[in-house]
């Protein structure tokens, strides 16, 4: 894994909304299998996601994707070389099938134009049926195939999220990002969600950066935690370094809580407050 | 990705079976066959001058319509220039004509510089959301029928008659004296091919990514669609088809005046879209059907007639938000369909 560039990888990224200044000089490596990004509400997080993913230019700082700089590439590009992602609030075509809503994630590896859409042409509805094959299959893995021609809004907002993951991860590019996958899940769907993720990743070599605010989720799956807080890496580590860091314990539970919880030896859950700025 | 299929899941959503059990294709042709025939029905019916002028009329606004629909129901922009396209097809389609240019091309050569105009306009449309990009494009559907209003006083050769007012030289005929309508075929070949071609793009990939564009605009650019492109393919093929239509109604109506393109003939458009159904593929027909037919029959009741016809819309839109082409779903889902289908007679039929 140490040969060659990371998969993603941040330089000194800064972002400014104004005089807001939301990311303060961010450096990360994120490298193949699951990656934790956590974080108090404002930090920073989904900004970063739309900075990778090319919705919000940074003022400062560069993008790498496999060592190569993103600047300057049109959000379309960036999915073309690459990167895959989710929303907190899933955007999915509400009247639109499970099976198109997940289509629309292989776009890009669509080598025929609609002319030959059009004309019924055997080449493109190869490609078509292919597309599909491969869509039941990442369904199967998180066990929508059963409602794979369903409208999208007709299943519950769990069953949504896991579509919008299956549709960030169908084309199979090298960084996947996944914004708050868990959140307003219930049990049933995170054991889903988990199996189907924790099965992509020990079949491919894919980076999954995952923002979550359940910390014993997240520390269960990534073996990499990055800490963001005010714009600002406060921590970054193993589960196991990260969650014992005081800066990490200040940052989320204020200076009193810090010493209590160090002999508690945590573990606790996070608040699951999700209502974060610059979410869209 | 694995190559393992699942050859028990269907990997194309089943299509739903007619009454009778038959399938849609079938369906397709039964409905033009029987429009085919209609102009030959015996005495008393559909025969004379005057209804062969009724179904033309609906067949070249449904052609419309499903163009209007491609940009309104599936691509989700507003962009209200289509009657502006309509006109230039048709003025367009008849000066070609009268300098020589058979009139089947010059109505494709027509539909190609709507379909470039088209796409010219939506690079600034695009940038342009619902009601803004209504107000611009509508602004310049207006431009281009003044244009073809007061041209002819800037430009000697742009010969569209004093104030844009000129007649039309026949090509099709409209069965007068009982001779061949060859209008009404010539229409309804058109409607089949924009019918076809108006079903793979919107079932296929066409159709997801313009719904994509319409609903989740803002999250396009980060999976990987470039809804601008779509936005521009939208119009482009909308102005196409605007100015084909156009064209026939050039030889449907005779005589071209700016008045019968002005925005009383997008409100006509707009309301054929919306009472049919926005975004739904039999939505133009049906919107067509009722909306000339509603107006033919109360031709006689004179200024009543818009009273009637916009309380007739009215309930129309309240009892059919989603239009006439959401109706057989509706009756499906009642409590009323369900009976129907249980009833014993009904299982023979359905399958």
């Amino acid at each position: 894994m140490s040969d060659g560039p990371a998969p993603l990888e941040l330089r000194n990224l800064h972002v400014a909304f104004g005089g807001n200044r939301v990311l303060e000089g961010v450096d990360l490596t994120f490298g193949s299998g699951f990656n934790g990004l956590i974080g108090p509400n404002g930090a920073g997080k989904t900004t970063m996601f739309n900075v990778v993913s090319g919705y919000v230019a940074p003022s400062q700082g560069e993008v790498l994707l496999a060592g190569k700089d993103l600047a300057n590439r049109s959000q379309s590009a960036r999915v073309a070389a690459g990167i895959g992602r989710t929303f907190q609030a899933p955007k999915l075509v509400l009247d639109a099938s499970v099976m198109e809503n997940t289509l629309l994630g292989l776009q890009q590896r669509y080598r025929w134009g609609h002319l030959a859409e059009l004309l019924r042409m055997p080449w493109a509805r190869t490609e078509e049926r292919q597309a599909r094959r491969d869509c039941m299959n990442m369904l199967e893995r998180f066990d929508l195939a059963d409602v794979a021609h369903t409208e999208a809004d007709s299943l519950p907002l769990g069953s949504q999220k896991l579509v919008e993951v299956a549709r960030a991860l169908v084309a199979e590019p090298p960084v996947v990002l996944l914004d708050e996958p868990a959140a307003g899940l219930g049990a049933d769907d995170v054991t889903v969600l988990l199996r189907g993720l924790r099965g992509i990743a020990a079949e491919t070599e894919l980076c999954i950066v995952i923002i979550e605010h359940d910390l014993q989720l997240v520390a269960s799956l990534c073996p990499y935690i990055a800490v963001l807080d005010f714009g600002r890496i406060i921590s970054e580590g193993t589960p196991d370094e990260v969650t014992h860091d005081p800066a990490v314990i200040e940052a989320y539970l204020g200076h009193g809580f810090a010493a209590r919880l160090e002999a508690e030896s945590l573990g606790v859950t996070i608040g699951e407050d999700d209502a974060n700025p610059g979410a869209e | 990705m694995s190559d393992a299929t699942i050859p028990s899941r269907a990997l194309y959503k089943p299509r739903p079976r007619g009454v009778l059990g038959y399938g849609e294709p079938a369906a397709v042709a039964l409905l033009f066959g029987v429009a085919a025939l209609l102009p030959h029905l015996p005495y008393g019916g559909l025969n004379g001058p005057y209804w062969h002028g009724v179904l033309t009329g609906i067949l070249i606004h449904t052609i419309s319509a499903m163009g209007f629909n491609l940009l309104v129901g599936w691509a989700g922009q507003l962009g209200l220039a289509h009657a502006g396209f309509f006109a230039l097809g048709a003025y367009g389609t008849t000066l070609l004509y009268e300098d020589g240019v058979p009139y089947l091309v010059a109505m494709v050569i027509l539909g190609v510089i709507c379909a470039i105009v088209g796409i010219v306009i939506a690079f600034p449309a695009a940038r342009l959301k619902g009601f803004f990009l209504a107000i611009a494009t509508l602004a310049f559907g207006e431009l281009l029928v003044k244009l073809i209003e007061l041209g002819p006083e800037m430009w000697d050769w742009l010969d569209t008659g004093a104030s844009g007012g000129r007649s039309v030289k026949k090509v099709f005929s409209i069965g007068e004296g009982n001779g061949p309508i060859t209008l009404y075929f010539t229409a309804l070949i058109i409607l089949l091919i924009t019918y076809l071609v108006m079903l793979v793009l919107t079932r296929g990939r066409m159709g997801r990514t313009l719904k994509a564009v319409k609903d989740i605009d803002i999250a396009t650019g980060p999976i990987g669609i470039p809804a601008t492109r779509y936005k521009l393919v939208a119009f482009g093929i909308s102005g196409f088809v605007a100015a084909i239509a156009g064209a026939l109604y050039a030889q449907d109506i005779r005589f071209l005046s700016p008045a019968a393109f002005k925005d009383n003939l997008l409100v006509f458009m707009l309301v054929i879209l919306v009472l049919g159904g926005v975004g739904r593929i039999w939505g133009p027909l049906l919107g067509a059907m009722f909306y000339i037919l509603i107006r033919e029959q109360l031709a006689s009741f004179q200024i009543l007639r818009l009273i009637i016809i916009g309380i007739a819309l009215m309930i129309a839109i309240l009892a059919l938000p989603y239009g006439f082409a959401s109706l057989p779903k509706r009756i499906q889902d009642s409590r009323f369909g369900k009976q129907i289908r249980n009833m014993p007679l009904a299982r023979l039929f359905t399958l």
